[in-house]
């Protein structure tokens, strides 16, 4: 554990300087703690998979007496001391289609297995939240089954659409609103993932659990869903 | 006195966007900060009319808009030099020249010209503008489709509408002390904060990065700025997505650092060499591309205070 000063108001917690999914619990119970004890002199916190990236108000409080807090308070949560019930599990559905997941006949080309062995392997696993962001509501989601780990196309896509259900390695997500993307998709996901009018603008946050489940094109349409031919 | 009319859009210019200091509380939800590019310059704007430092101004990147007063306002320019000018209802023009507060009186437009000296001005409004907020700010991030007159991320465009406080007490005419006006086209040598992944960065390396004149990209917006010259190569290995602080240095594999800005993304994967110290990012994002600036390695302590001087200055007005 690591705690550096990035510049006047930002310090950043290096929890650890590898990816491994019990963190997440350890991050996400830290982030309210920080939220907590710094109170209004918290100006932003970006908690990812491994990092806690911390913005105070130096006008409220000075630097020294923040490196003191959060040394505390990293030093004081070990991974037992965390309590796992307070994060929610997410059910999100999913119409794992070629007409949506474009990259479903060359993921299934690259594996070996069946479109229909790719769907139930991606749709069986209880994904983590282990970070959000990129772009607003895009929840990195882990770990994705290692038969169907797919590296990132080389060149980006310009449009993915939104609802997007991708992969790139360990990883998936929803492509919360159209946004370029090189990530491989396999399906779309009709519901709607960010909206600036809701509070919180998203159902994600770090150390939630996600499960997609695979529904019918007649569901899909009636949750309003849409086919978007690829250009 | 609170009012439907205010300031009128004739000309939107290159690109002007509602901003004040920027959205806060969101980074974990993914929404990026946003914000004006130059605090200091949105800063003097505000303290001319003595607002606070938090209220809604015109941010005009490359000039050429153009504005007309539904009621009297007082106002204040700051920041680029866009020749601006005063139109009377007869057509007469009058020179007004940035750095003081001014009174713009009922049906006299106010029209800029091009940038020929910085890129962002501010057009400040007494009791800034009457804008609804989003998650407490109205900063314009198009790329978040937040914030702006109707909340959408949109620009100005021409025919909008800001309602303001019309002002009837008479103005004291307040001015920038003349040696804190910034020169925009000197040289700029920014103070680097050495953070994030500096230690795997070898000396040779560093050296050639504190060494190098860099150029101002094309390719450069209020998300961030991307340098070119000489590459000084990347590391070997990617690094695990983290937070961005504003001012981050990124180092991609073509070893040419970009500067993250105010509508930089949340998280990001390239390793950064440091931070540009706050102070300095101002007179940065008065640059355009093609100019020159170099970096230089800076002590955080002596940093710290001197942006909470200037934090301390500019939230003098409540």
């Amino acid at each position: 554990m690591k705690i550096l000063a990035l510049n006047e108001d930002c310090f950043l917690i290096q929890v650890s300087d590898t990816i491994d999914l019990a963190l997440t619990d350890k991050i996400a119970f830290l982030v309210k703690q920080i939220e907590m004890q710094l109170g209004d002199a918290l100006v932003d916190i970006t908690p990812s998979y491994s990092t806690i990236l911390v913005h105070y108000n130096l006008l409220k409080i000075a630097p020294l007496v923040v490196e003191n807090l959060l040394e505390t308070a990293v030093l004081s949560t070990s991974l037992n001391s965390v309590f796992k019930g307070q994060n929610k599990v997410i059910e999100l559905p999913v119409y794992y289609n070629v007409s949506v997941g474009w990259d479903l006949p060359a993921l299934s080309e690259q594996t070996g297995l069946s479109i229909e062995q790719i769907i139930q392997l991606h749709s069986d696993t209880k994904y983590r939240v282990c970070a959000v962001g990129f772009a607003p509501g895009f929840a990195f989601l882990a770990q994705v089954p290692a038969a169907i780990n797919i590296a990132r196309h080389a060149s980006p896509r310009a449009v993915v659409p939104a609802g997007s259900v991708a992969i790139a390695d360990a990883q998936t997500a929803v492509y919360p609103a159209d946004s370029p993307g090189g990530w491989q998709i396999i399906g779309n996901c009709p519901v709607k993932l960010f909206d600036l009018n809701n509070d919180p603008i998203t159902p994600f946050a770090i150390g939630d659990s996600v499960k997609f489940r695979s529904i019918l094109l007649d569901e899909f349409l009636r949750l309003g869903g849409q086919i978007i031919d690829e250009k | 006195m609170k009012s439907n009319s205010g300031l009128y859009v004739l000309n939107a210019g290159v690109f002007s966007q509602l901003q004040d200091l920027g959205r806060y509380g969101q980074a974990k939800q993914g929404l990026s900060q946003g914000g004006v590019g130059d605090p200091l310059a949105a800063g003097w704007a505000n303290y001319l009319l003595k607002n606070s430092a938090d209220k809604s101004l015109i941010e005009i990147s490359f000039g050429q808009a153009e504005f007309i007063a539904e009621c009297d306002l007082q106002l204040a320019i700051t920041g680029a030099e866009m020749s601006a000018f005063i139109v009377m209802p007869s057509g007469q023009k009058k020179a007004q020249s940035n750095n003081r507060s001014f009174v713009l009186k009922k049906g006299q437009g106010l029209k800029f010209g091009f940038a020929s000296s910085g890129v962002r001005a501010y057009l400040a409004v007494k009791g800034g503008f009457n804008i609804r907020k989003k998650y407490g700010s109205c900063s314009t991030v198009t790329r978040n489709f937040i914030g702006g007159l109707d909340g959408t991320g949109s620009n100005l465009k021409n025919g909008d509408r800001l309602s303001a406080f019309e002002q009837l007490d008479r103005l004291i005419t307040t001015k920038i002390p003349e040696q804190f006006i910034p020169d925009y086209n000197s040289p700029l040598t920014l103070g680097v904060i050495e953070a994030y992944q500096c230690e795997y960065f070898s000396s040779r390396q560093k050296a050639m990065f504190y060494n190098i004149e860099y150029t101002i990209g094309t390719q450069s917006d209020r998300m961030g700025l991307r340098l070119t010259g000489k590459s000084i190569g990347g590391l070997s290995k990617g690094i695990i997505s983290e937070g961005i602080a504003l001012g981050s240095i990124q180092i991609p594999a073509d070893g040419l650092p970009i500067i993250l800005l105010q509508d930089r993304q949340t998280l990001g994967g390239y390793p950064k060499i440091g931070c540009v110290a706050r102070c300095d990012l101002n007179l940065l994002v008065q640059k355009s591309a093609g100019e020159k600036i170099r970096f230089k390695p800076t002590c955080l302590a002596d940093q710290q205070q001197r942006y909470l001087q200037r934090l301390r200055f500019f939230n003098q007005f409540k």
